[in-house]
């Protein structure tokens, strides 16, 4: 899980790095909150992060959390998350306004159906509106249904009053005549229902052409009868032929026998329905089983249900002749009964009775009524799909708050909103650091943390850190902080007293400590450090010496560090070059030398020693040129080898202090062995001691008298470096190691 | 042209100075005929536009009817030329059943018959086929004291009883009051 995590980490910052924390957002359009759900999915993934690397896993009040950050401060990479957070929560928090605005939303509160506006839910309101009033639903279409004996009463009495003679008489008594119905409003329902009522009620109103003959019926004229008497005898058949068939049901022949003319009102109400119908089911048919008019309409058009009965007709008023001529009589023939008996309610059956010439239905086609129906489906469908797009970004948008109120209400972000808050506190409240370690840039909130930190590098902040830090989502440190200059956590007894005759070095110390933190440091920045320290130092190197010597622990490893840079056999060492090196090592071995007897000394010379044996970066900067035996030799041209003749060889090798030791030499190498041996009694040694150092170092001797010639001074040069080596106080382990690995790089 | 405005008067009248029962006497502007009046037959008045539409009884599902009507026309036929181009008659009604969802079936010939009264009737009639029922129709133009009446007879093919009754009452009308 924690590898995953910082895998998924890793990622996000490789992303994060390069594109700018906002280019989610820009990225692609964030209009309808597209983009918020991968910033909270970040979110997340940044928060359970920060959780696991930042804070303790055990749970903790926001007490602790303010103790925890107190005394272990921030990493660089926490600060990374916790900015990236913060810099991602106020990005998250424009979209939550932009997008409730975007809605119609206001903290949670969204408009009412009436408000006004161009957001999501006032446009949708307004759509919906609008949708209700073109979409033929059950409701609307009932409404039109029920609406629709009113207007065609309406155009049936007007038509009624624009005739003259009893018809008008009978179709408008007082108690017909309809509020607010006006003849003029409906001119072509007008047309159409007078059209109906001449064609029911024309017998004397021009059908009946016999007339026309008068009283000169002769001749020619009288071969005309049949076709003068076509009009009224065709309206006698039709008209007996629909009450024949109005008689098969006893309930409708007595409504027409008892009031013609309100039947006729209702019959006018049902040719329109099935007019629609008939319309709707076959002349307009989207899509038919088989035969077009002739199998089964399985696409009735749309649009017809809900175009109101006036619009129906007033679409229709260009063919209102054709409808008379061709469809009313198969109307009162065939269906007058159903409409009479239903109403609009027998519109269907009624329909299918209807049957026009091909010219008829090319009329009927091209008519306006046709545009007027796939006029309001195109409306419809025009609104319905503006309609589907805003729910979609609706959907998109409600779905986008829900995933930031998910965040939000999120316990995980609690707890980061808690450390964020203490971390706040705790710049306000002190110092505020920066600590450079091994490990990582820290910031640290001075007091507990500073103490606990150790010696490292720390640069004050010189601008406290604020909640803008955070919201800037700057992830480096340098990037938002004025770093001070830097300074040293602990002053030591050797840095104290530099600092004392430069304040500025400190600075300078701490840089070079800064410099040497990182796993491959900066070589030439740390030459240049070194080489600055040493400028400065140097010339009252000693002065300061003494006075660490002085002081009651002095620690070596300090003095080498700050004080004699060059002893630590670096690139500042190869640069200055062996002499320098020898020159320093020199002067510090006579200053420690200096000192008062004691463990203290002791303890500094065995250091000093230690330091200085030939070690691999040593060797490499001082070479081999102060251990081999032929360098000592050239560096000791004053020293006295004494001359050991038969005589004193003799009594040399009877003395009971050298006697075992030459004898057990080989005979070509006792001459030599007798030299060293009398170099070290000349020395001021007595013969025991001189048998005893022999004895001591005796490795090192028989390694030089192996290789050197018979009769060598050799033997004795290595007594007089042994002898001088202890006189400058080195300890006779640290000569003996000297030398072994002085004879080892000789042998090897 | 100058509108006669006919009275029709519905009475009891008696034919040949015997009573056959009850008469209608049917009255228009003021011109009248007379019919027989049939038991359980109802008279419709200004159906369609039709001053009188006379309904049998209901039989085999339907009322059979006989309709009259003043055409105005004062004329004397000219029954040779009716006969002659009674084929009009004939396309006039294939034309008319093709507006009903009809189909003609069969066409009776024009003819010429003498009333009671000794009033010209002049028959031409057709059978059709409509909503799968077969229909009888008969026009007759009755010339009625020298006034043009019209009367059309409609029953369904199986109601031929009620034929009778239409000869009956063509027959037996009366044009005293027109």
């Amino acid at each position: 899980m924690k590898q995953l995590l910082a895998l998924s980490l890793a990622f996000i910052l490789t992303i994060t790095s390069l594109m700018p924390l906002s280019a989610i957002a820009q990225s692609t359009s964030c209009e309808n909150g597209e983009c918020v759900q991968q910033m909270v999915d970040r979110l997340n993934d940044l928060t359970a992060v920060y959780k696991q690397q930042c804070l303790p896993k055990k749970e903790l009040t926001d007490k602790e959390i303010v103790e925890y950050h107190e005394k272990n401060g921030l990493t660089e990479q926490c600060w990374k998350y916790i900015t990236e957070i913060t810099h991602l929560e106020a990005e998250l928090q424009k979209h939550q306004t932009k997008l409730e605005t975007h809605l119609g939303c206001e903290n949670g509160e969204c408009k009412g159906p009436d408000s006004l506006g161009d957001d999501l839910n006032s446009q949708l309101n307004a759509l919906g509106k609008v949708e209700q009033g073109l979409s033929c639903n059950e409701t609307k279409k009932q409404e039109i249904k029920n609406k629709c004996g009113d207007d065609l009463k309406c155009a049936f009495v007007s038509s009624g009053m624009g005739m003259v003679g009893y018809i008008a008489e009978k179709f408008v008594p007082a108690s017909e005549k309809i509020p607010g119905c006006h003849m003029g409003d409906d001119s072509c329902a007008t047309q159409l229902a007078t059209g109906l009522i001449k064609s029911v009620y024309s017998f004397f109103e021009g059908a009946w052409d016999l007339l026309k003959a008068g009283g000169k019926y002769a001749g020619k004229k009288a071969g005309k009868f049949w076709k003068w008497v076509k009009g009224g005898d065709d309206h006698a058949s039709t008209s007996q032929l629909a009450m024949a068939k109005a008689s098969e049901d006893e309930g409708v022949f007595d409504m027409l026998m008892k009031d013609f003319t309100g039947t006729m009102s209702k019959l006018f109400e049902g040719l329109v329905a099935a007019l629609k119908e008939w319309m709707k089911n076959d002349i307009f048919c989207e899509k038919w089983s088989a035969v077009p008019h002739f199998s089964k309409c399985e696409a009735p058009a749309a649009g017809f249900d809900c175009i109101s009965c006036k619009g129906l007709v007033n679409g229709m008023c260009a063919i209102t002749g054709i409808i008379i001529a061709e469809v009313v009589p198969a109307f009162l023939t065939g269906g007058m009964a159903t409409a009479a008996k239903h109403g609009v309610n027998g519109a269907g059956k009624i329909a299918k009775l209807f049957s026009v010439s091909a010219k008829a239905m090319e009329a009927i086609k091209a008519s306006r009524v046709g545009r007027v129906a796939l006029g309001a489906a195109t409306k419809v469908d025009d609104v319905i799909k503006v309609t589907k797009g805003l729910k979609i970004a609706k959907a998109a948008v409600e779905a986008a708050l829900k995933a930031i109120k998910a965040y939000l209400m999120n316990p995980a972000r609690k707890v980061l909103k808690t450390s964020l808050t203490a971390l706040t506190e705790l710049t306000k409240k002190g110092s505020v650091f920066l600590a450079e370690t091994k490990t990582g840039k820290i910031i640290v909130f001075g007091g507990k943390a500073l103490k606990t930190t150790g010696k490292i590098v720390i640069y004050p902040i010189d601008n406290p850190m604020t909640a803008w830090a955070f919201k800037a989502g700057e992830r480096s440190f340098e990037k938002i902080f004025k770093l001070g200059a830097p300074k040293l956590v602990k002053a030591s007894a050797v840095t104290s007293a530099i600092t004392k005759i430069d304040p500025a070095l400190e600075s300078t110390l701490a840089k070079i400590e800064s410099a040497k933190i990182p796993a491959k440091p900066d070589a030439r920045k740390l030459l240049n450090l070194e080489e600055d320290l040493l400028a400065k130092v140097s010339p009252k190197r000693v002065g300061l010496l003494d006075d660490i010597l002085a002081s009651e622990k002095p620690n070596f490893d300090e003095i080498i560090k700050h004080l004699y840079p060059e002893l630590q056999y670096g690139p500042l060492s190869s640069k200055l070059g062996a002499a320098k090196v020898l020159e320093a090592e020199k002067e510090l071995l006579e200053e420690i030398s200096k000192m008062a007897n004691g463990p203290v000394k002791d303890e500094l010379l065995k250091r000093f020693q230690m330091h200085v044996k030939s070690g691999q970066a040593r060797n490499k900067i001082m070479g081999k040129l102060q251990i081999r035996p032929e360098d000592a030799y050239a560096g000791m041209k004053d020293v006295v080898v004494p001359e050991i003749k038969g005589p004193t060889l003799a009594k040399m090798m009877s003395d009971k202090n050298y006697g075992e030791i030459i004898i057990k030499a080989p005979v070509e190498r006792r001459r030599s062995t007798a030299k060293a041996l009398k170099l070290l009694e000349n020395s001021g040694q007595s013969p025991s001691e001189a048998a005893a150092t022999f004895q001591k170092f005796e490795k090192n001797f028989n390694h030089v008298l192996d290789k050197a010639p018979a009769d060598s001074d050799s033997a004795a040069m290595l007594a007089e470096y042994i002898k001088r080596q202890r006189k400058a106080g080195v300890a006779d382990e640290v000569i003996g190691t000297k030398l072994d690995d002085a004879f080892k790089e000789v042998c090897n | 042209m100058i509108r006669f405005f006919i009275v029709l008067t519905l009475g009891a009248v008696a034919l040949s100075g015997t009573v056959l029962g009850k008469s209608l006497e049917l009255t228009k502007n003021a011109r009248s005929i007379f019919i027989e009046e049939k038991p359980d037959w109802k008279m419709g008045k200004d159906l369609f536009g039709m001053p009188f539409i006379y309904f049998s009884p209901k039989k085999n599902g339907q009322r059979s009817n006989i309709s009259f009507t003043d055409t105005g026309a004062n004329l004397a036929l000219d029954m040779k030329a009716l006969a002659d181009n009674q084929a009009d008659f004939k396309k006039n009604k294939d034309a008319w059943a093709k507006t009903v969802g009809a189909t003609t079936l069969e066409f009776s010939p024009y003819e010429v018959k003498e009333t009671k009264l000794g009033h010209k009737i002049h028959q031409i009639g057709f059978s059709y086929k409509h909503e799968n029922k077969i229909y009888f129709e008969r026009s007759n133009y009755i010339e009625c004291r020298g006034k043009i009446i019209f009367s059309k007879s409609l029953r369904l093919k199986e109601n031929e009883k009620h034929e009778k009754d239409f000869q009956e009452l063509l027959h037996g009308l009366d044009c005293g009051g027109v």
